[in-house]
Formats: C-alpha cells, sequence, structure tokens
C-alpha cells in the first residue's frame, strides 16, 4: 500500500470515527494509532477536507445536538458539502513522514488548529443546503384579525426595536399603517443603531462585514439612511401634521414601547432587547451561497420566516463601534442630539441618549471564534427542522 | 449527447481572456464545424464558475443561480465536442470538480481538461496588478510576502495558488482522468511570435487556427509601475466612497482599460531579486514535477522557466515624477469622462423636457380638465366621491390616474 493510500484509508477511518460520534482529534486518533482497516468510511470520492472533518468533531460534542444515526446522517451532510467561496483548498491533514519540503498543494494543518473562517466556510456551506429545503416550506400566517378602527401606527429608524415594538403594539390591538397613522422614529444610542442597521442590512442580503458599514458611514461623515433620526422626521413633519410625528429615544425596547404606548394611550408590558451581532456576522456569510442556491426572492423568504427561529438563542450582548470610530461616533450622535433638540416634531426621552457612551469591554466587532460556536448551535437547530420536516 | 468535452480551467493571466473572447465571436462557426461554445452571453461560463464554486463577486453572482447546471445541460446536448472554459475554475475544490465532471459527462463523455500556464515571474506581479484593478489596496512588499509565507493564511495567498499552483491544479482537475486527456497551454516567453499562443490553444482545441484570425481579438495591455502606483493610491480614496457599479465603469474601464494601459510609459512591473531567485526555484521543483506526471504538454514545459530578471522597479517607492505624470494623466482621463458623462446628463435632461411637454400638452385637453376637477373634489365631497366612484366602476379599470 502506498503512503497516499495508507493516508486516505486513515482519514476516512478518522472520518468514520467522528461519524460515530467521536471528539476525539486527528492528533489523538493518529496517537492511538486507531486500525485503519476498521470502521473505514466507504468512498471512492473525493477525501473530506480539513474544516469539514473539524466541523463534524466540534458538532460531535454538543449536547444539544443529535445523537446516533441521525448525527452520523448530519456528519454525511457536512462531509459530502464543499466548502463555499474564496479560502485554503483542500487542506491535507499532517501526516507522518510527508515531506514538507517542496510541497505541492495547501500545506497540511492540523484540523483543531485551522482558522475559525475555514470552519465557518464549511459550517456556511452546510447551513446552506439546510435553509435552501427551507424555502419550500410556507410561511406562516398572521392571525391577528384586522381591526381598521383601531389607532393606526407607523414605525421608523431603530430596525430591531421597529420589530419588537412593532409586535407588541399589534398584540395589542392597534393598526399598522393606515391614513391617519401616528408615526415614531424610534431611536437610541448610535452604536445600537448602527448595530440594528447592520442586522437589519444583512437580512435584507448585504454581505456587509460590521467595520466595513463603520469605516463608510465615518469616510462619508454621514450615518447610514434609515437610522438618520434627524432627516427622518424632519421629512416626515414636513410631508404630514408635525404633530402625528414622534421622536422616541430611549435606551432599551421596553422603554421605547413604554414612550410609544403613552402617546397612543395603550398600556406598555415587557418586551426583550434582541442583540444578534453573530447572527448577523453568520448570516452575512450565507447570504451570496443562499442566493446562489436558491436566488434571491426564495433567499428573503427563508431569511424572514425560518432564519429567526434558526438563529435565535443569542446571548451575546450589544457591540461597540470598532476601535478608532468611537471619535466619529461621539461627535455625529452629539450632532444628532442637536438637531433632534430643534425639529418640528414632539422628542420623547433624552435626545442625548444618541450620543455613544464609553463602555469597557463591550465587543467592537463579532470575533470569528464566537460566531463559530453559535454557528455550531444554528446548524443543530436547522438540521432538527429538516428532520422534522422529513419525518 | 457531447461526444468530446474540453474544460479549459485558466490560469489566469494565460490569454484566457483572448481565448474566450475569440470562441465567443466564432459561435456560429464553430457550430458548423461541429463544435459547441455554449453561451448566451460572454460572461456566461464565468457566471456557471460562480455558481459551481459558489463564489460571491460584488453582487454578480445574483446573476449567476443555477448557471453552472444550464451550462451543463447545454454542454451534454451538444452533439460533438463542446468547450468551457473560465480562469477561475482553476480553484476548484477536488469535490467541486468531482460534481463539474459528473454533471458534463452523459455516459462515455471524452473529458479533457486544459491548463494554460505561465512562468511564475510574470505571474506574480500580474496578479498583483489585477487585484489592484479589483479594488485593493495591498501594496506590492505585503502581497510578496503573503505569497512567501507558508501557511497560505494571509491576504489573497490562498487565491493566487488556487489558481496559480499549476502541478495543483492539475492534480485537482486531472487525477480522474487518463493522463493523455490532461493538457498543458505553456505560454511562450516574451517576444515570441503573437499567434503562437494561439496554435497551441488551437491544437488542444482541435480548431484550424488559420480559420479564426486574431485581428478583432481584444487584448489586455498591462500597468506600468507608476501607474498601477496610481490606481493603488486611488483605491485607498475612493474605496469607501464609490460603489462597486461605479468603480467597474469609471476606473476599471476608463481610467484603466481605456487609458492608462493604453498609454503605459513607465517600467514594467517586475519582482525583486530575492522573490526572482525562490520563484525561479519553486518553477524548476513545478517543472520536474510535470515532466514526472505524463501530462500532454503543448508548448515547451520550459516556458514556465522565468527568463532573464527584468530591472527591478518598486511600484511602492515609484520615482516620484514618473508617478506624477502618471497622476495627471489619470486626472486628464477622469476630466474627460465627466464631461462625456455630463454631456449625456444634459442630452437626458432636454429628453426629459420634451416628454414634460408632451405630457403637458395631453393634460391641457378640457375633458382631462374636468377630470382632475372631479378627483380634487371627492377629496372633500361624498357625493363627488361616489360620482368618481361609479365612474371608474362603469370605465372597467382600477387605475386611479384621473
Amino acid at each position: 500500500m502506498s503512503r497516499s493510500d495508507e493516508y486516505a484509508d486513515r482519514v476516512r477511518a478518522w472520518a468514520a470515527h467522528l461519524r460515530a460520534g467521536s471528539t476525539q482529534t486527528w492528533t489523538e486518533f493518529l496517537d492511538e494509532a486507531a486500525d485503519a482497516s476498521t470502521g473505514a468510511a466507504a468512498g471512492d470520492g473525493p477525501l473530506p477536507g480539513a474544516a469539514q472533518l473539524e466541523l463534524v468533531r466540534r458538532l460531535a460534542g454538543r449536547p444539544d445536538g443529535p445523537t446516533g444515526a441521525d448525527f452520523a446522517r448530519l456528519a454525511d451532510l457536512v462531509l459530502g458539502t464543499a466548502g463555499p467561496g474564496r479560502g485554503l483548498v483542500d487542506v491535507p491533514l499532517p501526516w507522518p513522514g510527508r515531506p514538507d519540503d517542496g510541497h505541492i498543494g495547501t500545506p497540511p494543518v492540523a484540523p483543531e488548529e485551522l482558522p475559525a473562517e475555514e470552519v465557518l466556510r464549511a459550517a456556511t456551506g452546510t447551513l446552506v443546503r439546510l435553509l435552501a429545503a427551507e424555502a419550500d416550506t410556507p410561511p406562516p400566517r398572521d392571525t391577528r384579525p384586522w381591526r381598521p378602527w383601531r389607532r393606526g401606527f407607523t414605525l421608523l429608524g431603530a430596525p430591531t426595536t421597529a420589530d419588537l415594538v412593532r409586535g407588541a403594539l399589534l398584540d395589542r390591538g392597534l393598526r399598522e399603517g393606515g391614513t391617519r397613522t401616528t408615526y415614531f422614529v424610534l431611536g437610541g444610542p448610535l452604536e445600537e443603531l448602527m448595530a440594528q442597521r447592520w442586522s437589519a442590512r444583512v437580512r435584507a442580503g448585504a454581505g456587509l462585514r460590521w467595520q466595513r458599514m463603520w469605516r463608510i458611514a465615518a469616510t462619508n461623515d454621514r450615518v447610514p439612511p434609515g437610522i438618520a433620526l434627524p432627516t427622518i422626521a424632519a421629512h416626515l413633519a414636513e410631508e404630514f401634521t408635525p404633530a402625528r410625528v414622534h421622536v422616541v429615544v430611549a435606551p432599551d425596547a421596553a422603554s421605547t414601547l413604554a414612550l410609544v404606548g403613552e402617546v397612543l394611550g395603550v398600556a406598555a408590558g415587557p418586551v426583550d432587547d434582541r442583540h444578534d451581532p453573530l447572527s448577523t456576522d453568520l448570516l452575512r456569510r450565507v447570504n451570496p451561497v443562499l442566493t446562489l442556491a436558491i436566488g434571491e426572492e426564495a433567499r428573503r423568504r427563508v431569511v424572514r420566516h425560518a432564519w429567526p427561529q434558526i438563529a435565535s438563542g443569542e446571548d451575546s450582548g450589544p457591540l461597540g463601534a470598532p476601535a478608532g470610530r468611537l471619535g466619529w461616533a461621539v461627535r455625529t450622535g452629539e450632532r444628532m442630539a442637536v438637531q433632534l433638540g430643534g425639529g418640528r416634531y414632539a422628542v420623547h426621552g433624552d435626545p442625548a441618549l444618541v450620543v455613544p457612551t464609553r463602555r469597557p469591554g463591550v465587543r467592537r466587532a463579532p470575533d470569528p471564534d464566537d460566531v463559530l460556536a453559535h454557528a455550531l448551535g444554528v446548524l443543530g437547530r436547522a438540521w432538527r427542522r429538516s428532520a422534522e420536516r422529513d419525518s | 449527447m457531447a461526444r468530446r468535452v474540453i474544460v479549459h480551467v485558466g490560469a489566469p493571466k494565460t490569454g484566457t481572456s483572448f481565448v474566450q473572447d475569440l470562441l465567443f465571436g466564432a459561435r456560429d462557426r464553430l457550430t458548423e464545424q461541429g463544435i459547441c461554445y455554449p453561451a448566451d452571453r460572454f460572461d456566461a461560463h464565468f457566471l456557471a464558475a460562480l455558481d459551481l464554486m459558489q463564489l460571491s463577486w460584488g453582487g454578480l453572482e445574483r446573476e449567476a443561480v443555477g448557471a453552472w447546471d444550464r451550462l451543463a445541460a447545454q454542454v451534454r446536448a451538444c452533439p460533438d465536442t463542446a468547450i468551457v472554459s473560465h480562469e477561475i475554475l482553476a480553484t476548484a475544490s477536488r469535490a467541486q470538480v468531482a460534481r463539474a465532471l459528473a454533471s458534463l459527462d452523459d455516459g462515455g463523455t471524452e473529458i479533457h481538461v486544459v491548463l494554460s500556464a505561465r512562468d511564475l515571474v510574470r505571474q506574480i506581479p500580474a496578479e498583483w496588478q489585477e487585484n489592484v484593478k479589483h479594488r485593493r489596496t495591498t501594496s506590492y512588499a505585503d502581497f510578496l510576502a503573503h505569497l512567501q509565507d507558508p501557511s497560505r493564511q494571509q491576504g489573497v495567498a490562498a487565491w493566487f495558488w488556487g489558481v496559480q499552483e499549476v502541478p495543483d491544479i492539475l492534480d485537482r482537475w486531472g487525477s480522474t482522468l487518463p493522463r493523455e486527456r490532461v493538457h498543458l497551454v505553456t505560454v511562450p516567453p516574451a517576444g515570441a511570435p503573437r499567434d503562437l499562443l494561439w496554435q497551441r490553444f488551437s491544437r488542444v482545441l482541435g480548431l484550424d487556427p488559420a480559420e479564426f484570425p486574431l485581428d478583432d481579438v481584444r487584448t489586455n495591455p498591462s500597468l506600468g509601475v507608476a501607474e498601477v502606483a496610481v490606481v493603488r493610491r486611488l483605491n485607498e480614496q475612493v474605496n469607501e466612497v464609490v460603489p462597486n457599479h461605479h468603480y467597474r465603469a469609471i476606473v476599471r474601464e476608463a481610467l484603466v482599460h481605456q487609458s492608462l494601459s493604453a498609454d503605459r510609459r513607465s517600467a514594467r512591473l517586475s519582482v525583486p531579486p530575492d522573490v526572482w531567485e525562490w520563484a525561479a526555484q519553486l518553477s524548476r521543483q513545478w517543472v520536474t514535477e510535470l515532466a514526472l506526471r505524463g501530462y500532454d504538454v503543448v508548448g515547451d514545459l520550459d516556458d514556465l522557466l522565468p527568463a532573464e530578471a527584468l530591472p527591478w522597479v518598486d511600484p511602492d517607492a515609484p520615482a516620484i515624477e514618473e508617478f506624477a505624470d502618471a497622476a495627471v494623466r489619470a486626472l486628464t482621463a477622469l476630466t474627460v469622462e465627466a464631461a462625456r458623462l455630463r454631456d449625456r446628463e444634459v442630452e437626458l435632461q432636454r429628453d426629459i423636457e420634451e416628454l414634460i411637454e408632451k405630457l403637458d400638452r395631453a393634460h391641457s385637453t378640457p375633458i382631462y380638465k374636468a377630470k382632475e376637477r372631479l378627483v380634487a373634489r371627492a377629496g372633500t365631497s361624498t357625493v363627488a366621491a361616489r360620482g368618481l366612484a361609479v365612474y371608474r366602476r362603469l370605465r372597467g379599470r382600477n387605475s386611479r390616474s384621473t
């Protein structure tokens, strides 16, 4: 048997070991000199890459993941899915006796030492295959009764807060839109507005990184249009009666809902904030690949209806301005606060809240290792949904 | 069912655009000879490659949904020989190659893989220049350091080696094929007759080179040291303020292709002496390895060994006079382009004014004015609103125009 055949057999044997639920690393597997002839995965096709193998190993270690034959099927899906996009091509595993000098092809890397970005590529490819199947799931029907006589509201500004407040108001029987609607422009600390805007743009299909969004805003000295609160409020006041325009600046969704409720004359209830930087960073990787798989329209449907459930459960806290951008954020926040104070519309809450404050310890960008850890849970949930659908 | 499929997988900067332009322009003539080049647009195979490798490309991937499967179906439907060609296919992983070859094979199809290759010492500066033309701002020194880093994890190193490491590309694409169906076309050294490369391509594609004149085929001239330095500095300034579609039209097309490339005045890009030594050593290893593999070499493996080093001029620190000259030419080109666009704007403005005049004339009839009064009254009068509703029902259209 040649050295390369021996290598291929050993890789397939490790793949089979992982497929059975092992979390042993390649190095540990080689150290134990496992018998290559037993349990070798069948297959003449290309050998799975280091990133796919490492992804299976990490999925195997999850307490909330599938087990037994169910896990083996998930492992097969991962091992049979090429990593999409740019990155290292077919990373081989380190193999004793392999010559390092003059080696041709991507140099070997112990899978457990691969950069998180490479394992995330493999995760993205697998996730896209699972999400593509969601495109055929009919969207849930809105069962709320239509009550055209109820007071109407329209929410603009902070996208995530608007989603949360909208849900709470609709649950209380109010209606969205209408000819006599009351306009609310929702705001909060600028860093949070930027994080919400980033999340919304990525859900809409952008592949934008958090740092790039700040770089563009700072270079152009302009906050993204969807969260330019003074501009939005001024436009509405100009277009409609200023009395129907309310700017609400609050530190969180619950306080925002309370202030909006006061204006509309409804009691506010509890509503939890939602921070989703890890899901957003994962989705920006998924977006172009999912679009290629099912087209843009189907991607939008999947992201709108299935993604929130699959990607939920994030407990990552807020995102701060990337290093070096806080100064611009403070200056911009101060400018916005002054403009809001001088507008022809009602302002509820303190406009000065828009100005970011120094928050030691807050993360300045999503860390790829954290995104990967989150992606493992997302993959598990997407797999469960797929299994439930097929059963 | 296609009897023979030729898959040309790269590499970039080896005359691939020239081959693709020629094949696309000669589709009808090729069909007469029993050869399909299935493409309804010039970049059809590029979109198919994006789809196969699930690559994003500045939003263009949105046009690539299902493109590979469509191309494969067209190839399978070809009666005799089909050609697929795109240089980014070079970086496909083994799994992607397996999928591609399986989708092109209709059972018994003879698949040939073609890779065109040029010596590494010419490829390195050519790839950096290509990167700069695609908005990158990495200095040449960093680019060279990234390529030499054995981990390949920095900058664009993974991409560079994915599309330029000749023995690995041929191994990924050719390991399941008989060796005589794996063809390596070498790009002749600088100064060789212009049509020699085309003769080599023709041989492997099964064409008579005399039947396909090269007169109308576009060339892709390179930038000089000072010109590329100007574009890189420009990228640093415009990257966050000019969106991709404008960059493509204004910088890449109007500035680089139509102006600076067409009028190169500074030294050609090269590599520093230590990089030349390193690349030459690597090239010798490749040539030794390739000679052992037994592929069909069209040309000469020695073409992949670097020629004598060109004088080294550092594009990270170009001569100030040359840089200034290139910058002024760039400014001139962009001013001319701005003037052209301004003329177009004026022209469009005139068109709009004419259309508004026509619209005003159409709206000045007594009937139209009466309708307008009715619509206006409907906003305040219930009777008028009912009358308008009845009118619209009778008219049978749900238009709110009048």
